[in-house]
């Protein structure tokens, strides 16, 4: 095992060589320059040629791009065109509250997801089914801003149940530990803090965990099918097991490993989704870090970016795949 | 082994507590709008983050709406003009030549940190400002471009004559100066500060004489500040917390100030602006227009060196329509540069109407009785003085079609859109300006200050315009410059380089229950003035 995770972080990098090669490619590619944009309406041609010289934007795009390689392998992905602090130190601070986030959206996913999936699989062509199938569709179907703005209408506007943006009220001080809200209110026990902030991620995480969620119900509810027409299951009921005991004990353990592959493949929805979300619930995370930066052509920021995007993607997709070996103790790695 | 019966109560009990645990979440009282204030507390909702708090290496509007509540300038804008009021000078003058600006200084103020307000602190700022091996000039990132823009030029030094009288010495006369000190950018820093934090720090860490002290900065989320007791403007600030918040999308922000949560918001969606007005919670505050938009006619291109048809696409637009129904009701027609309530402005320029007989006469008398087809570039972004560019665009070109003009309606991302109007790849576009202080020069001095044959937006030549734009500057008597300025924008109005298109008036909206907010022209509104019920 041990031996197939090594492998696999050293294939690592020629992926991230290539996603790197071919985000600089596009990103340079696009019209429109970025020391223009920073100098802004005021700009005369002298302002430009000295950021563009200040930035390295006036080198040939191989030797900008060996430049990049050769100091991001020492951990210097450039300054911010946009703040003019490092990337990293600009990534760091924010990351944990894109943590939090996908945490709080990969819960809702499942809590919604997998329940619908066997309620619905337990039940096939069931009015169970049909609404859970049709809540799943719904699901996949609504553009995620389209849901957040709608759920902070219903949530914050009308039933001033939960509060419209932000990761923490104002008002409220916490000691940073981790940076993710809800455990440092817990780690430090400032319950009010570690409610506040729960109750700020409640809305955002549904928003980014709907469309997952929607998958995650029907993957289950197929892989399920699948499960519950095989014979160990028939050999269950003979024994004389029924009801959850079969559905669960038997069919769901069973059914979870083509589930398990999707979360692992929407994690790239997760994040993704999460640019959106943030933006609209102005939560201080690298998604909204993103999109701004994308507004801005902040070059450096968007292409770190895009590397941290990648890197979390692919590692999330090796921890999926060893936790197959987990789930299905037939399952080896050579 | 568990049997069915069990199993289902159990399932049924963990979905109770998780239920259970759910809605306690959801109900706890009073928990939910901790952002809310009380007449104690502001919160404004501002659509973008500052990108540093020191003033002078900035050009970030978002910046300057935070740095006004905490730092002063010599002389300000009055609330909801652009006309000069004393901040932290009381009085000033010019010698005859122009070329000593002397400043009586406000005495009794001192700095946020107890540093005393004096000729010493100003002289500091303007010398850091200035002279570029000040240990606190260099700032990464950082550009002065507004002390380059508007100072650079004319700047000699500054001299403190006595502790309360700072003069100011140019090389040459720069009449807007005084104007110009009214830009956010030339706001005072605590010298003391400078030394404590550094040339780099004193972006995250500003100390100024304004109303408001300095808590806290959470990037991209929020600016705490306090009022500040010793403000020299008594009885202000009225709110004892001022906290303006990030929330960058539209909608997200509106629905913010409805719950409650913020008490008012800049740049709201026009849909949500009409919604507002039938809303009792909710009131309209209009910053005053100070912007313009045109639609600019590439001169160095053959078709429009030819007035007649430049004068055939002025007449088939149909420009009050156009802004009656795509400014939500905030827009006006413009007849040229400078918008209404600037001084300076031509009293009787050459009118364009709508007039499509008379632009088909001139395309005839051109020699195009079929009209012509052009690339038309529309702005590819929204700004206050085109809040719909492409919707705008293609209304202006379904206009011309009616003339049997062809407009193609072309645009490009909003970096690009900006270079090439330098270059001559527009044959016609779309541009516009929001002023910077309320000097002509800032609105007349950069579009018409020469003639460039490689430039759609310098295509204009006409050097009795350049000559009148140029001596304004340098002229000391504020009524000749209004007279200079006038005639030149007359003799532009008659040329026709640009279409003048609109001013729009800006909206905020903010809740019944909030008092004294006046809209200003540079969007940096005076929060000292503000306060809830």
């Amino acid at each position: 095992m041990a031996r197939y995770i090594a492998r696999r972080a050293i294939a690592l990098l020629p992926i991230l060589l290539g996603v790197s090669a071919a985000a600089f490619l596009m990103i340079h590619l696009l019209p429109g320059d970025p020391a223009t944009v920073y100098v802004g309406d005021h700009a005369t041609p002298g302002s430009v040629e000295r950021v563009q010289h200040e930035f390295g934007l006036d080198k040939p795009l191989p030797v900008q791009y060996g430049i990049y390689l050769w100091n991001a392998v020492r951990g210097d992905f450039g300054e911010s065109l946009d703040s003019h602090r490092k990337v990293l130190s600009e990534f760091v601070p924010r990351f944990p509250a894109t943590i939090e986030l996908t945490i709080g959206a990969i819960t809702v996913a499942l809590c919604i997801g997998v329940p619908i999936g066997i309620v619905s699989a337990a039940k096939p062509n069931s009015i169970f089914d049909r609404l859970g199938m049709f809540v799943a569709l719904t699901g996949v179907s609504i553009p995620v801003f389209w849901l957040g703005l709608m759920l902070i209408y219903i949530f914050s506007v009308y039933v001033h149940a939960l509060p419209t943006s932000g990761q923490l009220d104002v008002n409220i001080t916490l000691v940073p530990i981790t940076r993710i809200d809800i455990l440092d209110g817990l780690l430090t026990g400032n319950w009010a803090a570690a409610g506040d902030a729960l109750r700020h991620l409640v809305l955002p995480s549904v928003t980014v965990g709907s469309i997952p969620a929607a998958i995650i119900a029907r993957m289950t509810r197929a892989s399920m099918l699948d499960a519950l027409h095989q014979d160990y299951i028939r050999t269950a009921r003979a024994k004389g097991l029924t009801g959850p005991a079969v559905i669960i004990g038997h069919g769901l353990r069973n059914a979870l490993l083509p589930v398990v592959t999707v979360i692992g493949l929407q994690f790239g929805g997760f994040l993704t989704g999460a640019i959106l979300t943030e933006t609209i619930f102005s939560w201080p995370g690298v998604g909204r870090f993103m999109y701004d930066s994308i507004l801005f052509r902040d070059y450096p920021v968007i292409l770190a970016g895009i590397l941290l995007f990648s890197l979390m993607f692919v590692l999330v997709n090796l921890l999926v795949d060893v936790l197959y070996a987990f789930l299905d103790p037939r399952i080896r790695y050579a | 082994m568990v049997t069915a019966p069990q199993g289902w109560r159990r399932m049924a009990t963990s979905l109770a507590i998780v239920a259970a645990l759910i809605a306690g979440v959801l109900v706890v009282p009073g928990s939910v709008t901790g952002w809310a204030a009380g007449p104690t507390t502001l919160v404004y909702g501002k659509s973008g983050d500052a990108d540093s708090l020191d003033s002078p290496t900035s050009t970030n509007g978002e910046a300057y709406q935070v740095t006004t509540q905490i730092f002063n300038l010599l002389v300000r804008a009055q609330p909801g003009k652009t006309d000069i009021e004393p901040d932290l000078a009381t009085s000033w003058s010019v010698s005859p030549d122009g070329l000593t600006w002397t400043f009586k200084l406000r005495q009794g103020v001192t700095f946020h940190d107890g540093t005393p307000w004096n000729a010493e602190a100003a002289k500091a700022n303007w010398d850091r400002w200035a002279d570029k091996n000040n240990p606190y000039h260099a700032v990464k990132g950082g550009e002065y471009e507004y002390f380059g823009d508007f100072m650079a030029d004319s700047f000699k030094e500054a001299k403190a004559v006595d502790p309360y009288t700072l003069q100011v010495i140019l090389k040459q006369p720069n009449s807007p100066l005084l104007q110009n000190l009214t830009i956010i950018a030339f706001q005072f820093n605590s010298p003391a500060s400078m030394k404590q934090y550094g040339a780099e720090g004193i972006g995250q860490h500003p100390v100024g004489t304004g109303p408001y002290k300095f808590v806290e900065w959470v990037r991209d989320d929020h600016v705490t500040l306090q009022a500040n007791p010793s403000f020299f403007r008594k009885g202000l600030p009225k709110t004892q917390r001022l906290i303006m918040r990030v929330i960058k999308d539209n909608a997200a922000r509106y629905l913010a100030l409805k719950s409650g949560e913020v008490q008012a918001i800049e740049l709201p969606n026009t849909d949500d602006v009409k919604a507002s007005m039938s809303d009792p919670n909710l009131k309209i505050v209009f910053r005053p227009p100070f912007d313009t938009s045109w639609l600019k006619f590439n001169m160095n291109n053959s078709l429009f060196k030819d007035i007649r048809l430049r004068k055939a696409v002025a007449y088939a637009i149909n420009r009050p329509a156009i802004v009656q129904g795509l400014y939500a009701g905030y827009g006006e027609v413009a007849n040229q540069a400078m918008p209404p309530g600037m001084w300076g402005r031509a009293s009787s320029p050459d009118p364009i109407t709508y007039d499509p007989a008379q632009s088909k006469k001139l395309l005839s008398e051109a020699g195009y009785p079929n009209g012509f087809s052009f690339d038309f570039w529309y702005i590819p972004v929204s700004r206050p003085y085109f809040p719909q560019g492409k919707e705008i665009g293609t209304a202006i070109a379904s206009d011309l079609n009616k003339v049997g003009i062809r407009a193609h309606l072309q645009t490009e991302d909003w970096a690009t859109y900006l270079k090439d109007q330098k270059s001559n790849r527009f044959p016609m576009y779309m541009a516009g300006w929001i002023g910077d202080n309320g000097d002509p020069d800032d609105w007349l001095g950069f579009f018409f200050p020469k003639y460039d044959a490689t430039s759609a937006r310098w295509s204009y030549n006409n050097p009795a315009v350049f000559d009148l734009i140029n001596k304004a500057k340098s002229e000391n008597s504020q009524a000749k410059r209004a007279q200079m300025y006038a005639q030149a924008m007359t003799l532009i109005s008659h040329d026709l380089p640009n279409i003048w298109f609109a001013h729009a008036k800006v909206p905020m909206i903010v809740r019944k229950n909030v008092d004294g907010l006046i809209g200003q022209p540079d969007s940096n509104e005076y929060w000292e003035l503000v306060s809830s019920h």
